[in-house]
């Protein structure tokens, strides 16, 4: 085991990838020779050359695009978007193209891409560096979408998403990549997409959550063990497709759910955890299924106290996590 | 050989480059033939041989295709559905006609590429059409008509719910699929190419099912609109409806290609329409960074449904803004089958020796509205019509080979019956064929590997 950076992590994926099959290949905005704008491809351009790791123009659509092409012709291209916030040109490509080559060609072809992005706020990003993604691609079958929250979780998923025969958007929080270490093995794995991981175990709350979030409630459920609340941590890590078993476990087994996410709260993640939980565990429960989630303004502005009123914080979750315990 | 000449040089003046970039193309349309062999230069022993070989290969089914790249390591590993072979008359068959022999090794043609340029530029320059090749593109040419003028019926018969028609851009899409490799090179198409479909392989019954939404439909087993899917044996793409998405999509066919050192080439198809889109400007752009295997082919009908030209773009062509994308931009007459394959055969060339994209614009027209839905009427005249169709690509053809005593009236009328018995048998079988069952509603979301079916959503 060593100790790694989220960061850390998502590079040694990639290495270890490119390194083990020749037909992973990078593209993206400033990956060459300035290793990414966050170093995630630090020193790939001299261990891998120009031909694998291609800077491209500014356009994003095409970023996907192109991927997606060389994707069913045989490689597996991971696509870099510089930032989450990019990401809205490629959503044709995306959505409307990557995810339906299976369906549309029956089977015929099929599109082994990562379309990777930082995302998330909470870093002075402002309504331009800071949003969350994951709802807008998670609602599309036919793509899978990833949100790890650790080191060792964001190393062995995105080695699985780069073998997955299928395209799979991976987001990682911006805010994890250097402040969130933690032990990596140091021999080879992968972890399973669409399993979620029960970070902390309790028998009076499940608070369910995915991402940075999962640091914060993880905080907030030390906060409240001097209360008496237990708190059972359920991070989803995948988005798409949702550990629905995971989701009803947990909830028939604490009788009490709270969903945490940093993305708005209105037609996201949390309502569709939400619905699960009601229509598979509704004679479980002792008390409303509770959503905590960002507000329901357009992105997360620029200055501190407005940022601060947006980020889904520890304090405001161990209130909400008291108000459920009361209830 | 006066005649034959002058035929020549029609067909060069129908070309037109764009590009300033004379170094690189000055000797692009050579159609100098130092044999002197331009019409009748076909070895009738040749073709026979290349028709058997075709035809051995398609019956046995068990001989390798040309090269198992990457792209076909890919289908297979997707478990891809087989699909079966159905072929056509010889007369008719389009796998008779592929003038660039298939049966060449790759890995030679790359060396010879590289080490020897002038060498495989001279083989490729003399290796024109002979009248039988033009002959028999006729055949195709008028199933083709055949077949679309079937399926529009079809539509106003209430059965095939939608049809985009290629009548009048017949010549473009024939004779740039001759110019490639069939089975080897890619085909990005779009919704207006019937004849590349044609050309490729599909049979007229396998189209017809299309249209009706059929079992044995091929290209998305009747998931998709008529034309649209893929055919990986066949090298077509078509993946989806929203215009210009498929051209970044080719561009990095076109990157694969080159990453896995295969002397692939990608020809994507579009319209005057997409000529407008980011994404067609991104992939153009990034192919020509890259120097990749790609011709850009545009099918200038001059109309995108019903918005005409000079409102969809400010420049004089389509072909001129190559320049900026710093590849070579031709213009040629669409409707000149022999301009067009020479102008594709050129561009291949490049593209096959590392020399990169080439965009193409073939001017063509449209002799129907611009699908089944819509009523042309309303923005285009009766008038405009007919002017238009002084250049139908098929009476072209027809009038060049009679003047050259290469189809007598007589022949042409059995040509013409016999497509129209080969499209009556095709309507019939797939009328007769039932839609795909149901069960496979649910298959082909994902891949099954990495879940467990059924267990997560």
């Amino acid at each position: 085991m060593t100790i790694k950076t989220v960061l850390e992590a998502v590079r040694d994926a990639m290495r270890e990838e490119m390194r083990r099959d020749n037909r992973v290949f990078i593209m993206g905005e400033d990956i060459g020779a300035r290793g990414g704008v966050f170093l995630a491809t630090e020193g790939f351009l001299d261990e891998f050359g120009e031909d694998r790791v291609i800077d491209t123009p500014l356009a994003e659509s095409s970023i996907a695009g192109i991927a997606l092409g060389s994707a069913m012709h045989g490689m597996r291209p991971i696509a870099e978007i510089e930032f989450g916030d990019f990401i809205w040109p490629t959503i044709n490509q995306v959505v409307g193209e990557a995810a339906r080559v299976r369906y549309g060609t029956e089977g015929k072809l099929h599109a082994p891409m990562v379309l990777r992005a930082p995302h998330g706020g909470g870093v002075r990003g402002a309504l331009y560096h800071s949003q969350s993604v994951e709802a807008l691609f998670a609602h599309t079958p036919g793509l899978k979408v990833i949100t790890p929250s650790t080191p060792y979780d964001a190393k062995g998923l995105l080695k699985s998403a780069i073998r997955d025969d299928d395209p799979v958007v991976f987001l990682e929080h911006k805010r994890t990549y250097r402040l969130v270490k933690g032990e990596v093995p140091d021999e080879e794995y992968t972890l399973p997409i669409g399993r979620a991981d029960i970070k902390r175990e309790g028998n009076d709350i499940s608070v369910i959550t995915y991402g940075l979030m999962v640091h914060h409630c993880l905080e907030a459920a030390q906060a409240v063990v001097n209360e008496g609340i237990e708190v059972e941590v359920l991070d989803l890590r995948t988005v798409r497709p949702i550990d629905d078993k995971a989701i009803v476990r947990t909830a028939m087994k604490t009788g009490k759910v709270l969903i945490v996410h940093e993305d708005n709260k209105a037609l996201g993640v949390g309502a569709e955890v939400s619905a699960i939980v009601s229509e598979h565990a509704f004679e479980y429960l002792d008390g409303p299924v509770a959503r905590l989630a960002g507000p329901e303004v357009p992105a997360m502005p620029f200055s501190p106290p407005m940022e601060a009123m947006y980020m889904i914080d520890p304090d405001k979750i161990a209130t909400a996590i008291r108000k459920l315990a009361a209830y | 050989m006066a005649e034959e000449d002058s035929i020549r040089e029609n067909h060069l003046w129908n070309t037109k480059k764009r590009s300033r970039d004379a170094r690189t193309t000055s000797k692009k349309i050579d159609l100098s033939n130092p044999e002197g062999k331009w019409i009748g230069m076909a070895d009738d022993k040749d073709l026979q041989e290349i028709s058997q070989e075709e035809s051995a290969e398609d019956t046995s089914n068990s001989q390798p295709d040309l090269q198992d790249g990457a792209f076909e390591r890919a289908v297979r590993e997707a478990g891809a559905n087989s699909i079966a072979e159905e072929s056509l008359p010889e007369q008719f068959d389009s796998h008779v006609l592929n003038v660039d022999d298939p049966k060449a090794d790759p890995s030679q043609k790359i060396t010879k590429n590289i080490d020897t340029k002038n060498q495989v530029q001279d083989v490729i320059l003399n290796k024109s059409l002979s009248n039988e090749d033009l002959l028999h593109m006729y055949r195709r040419m008028v199933l083709c008509r055949t077949l679309d003028e079937r399926i529009w019926m079809l539509n106003r018969q209430g059965k095939a719910a939608i049809m985009a028609s290629s009548q009048g851009h017949e010549a473009s899409q024939i004779g740039s699929v001759a110019a490639l490799r069939k089975k080897y090179d890619l085909f990005y198409i779009y919704y207006r190419d019937l004849a590349v479909l044609l050309d490729l392989g599909l049979t007229p019954t396998q189209i017809i099912k299309g249209f009706l939404a059929k079992q044995g439909e091929p290209l998305s087993g009747a998931r998709q609109f008529p034309t649209h899917g893929a055919h990986p044996k066949y090298g077509i793409v078509n993946l989806s409806n929203v215009v210009a998405t498929h051209i970044p999509q080719a561009v990095g066919a076109a990157l694969a290609a080159k990453m896995n050192k295969e002397d692939r080439v990608v020809i994507v198809y579009f319209g005057d329409g997409a000529s407008s889109a980011g994404d067609t400007h991104e992939a153009m752009n990034f192919a020509s960074i890259h120097k990749l295997p790609v011709i850009f082919f545009c099918e200038n009908n001059k109309y995108a449904i019903s918005v005409p030209l000079r409102k969809q773009m400010a420049v004089e062509s389509v072909a001129s803004r190559a320049e900026g994308y710093g590849m070579p931009g031709f213009e040629v007459d669409g409707c000149d089958i022999v301009a067009v394959y020479e102008v594709t055969a050129e561009s291949a060339k490049r593209a096959r020796s590392g020399e990169g994209p080439t965009l193409i614009e073939a001017q063509v027209e449209r002799y129907l509205p611009h699908t089944s839905d819509d009523d042309d009427s309303i923005y285009r005249s009766a008038q405009e019509i007919e002017e238009a169709k002084k250049r139908d690509p098929l009476r072209l053809l027809r009038t060049s080979l009679q003047d050259i005593g290469q189809l007598s009236d007589n022949e042409d009328e059995i040509i013409q019956d016999e497509a129209r018995r080969l499209v009556n048998e095709a309507t019939e079988e797939a009328e007769a064929a039932p839609y795909p069952e149901t069960r496979d509603f649910y298959q082909h979301v994902v891949s099954d590997s990495g879940l467990e079916p059924g267990e997560y959503r």
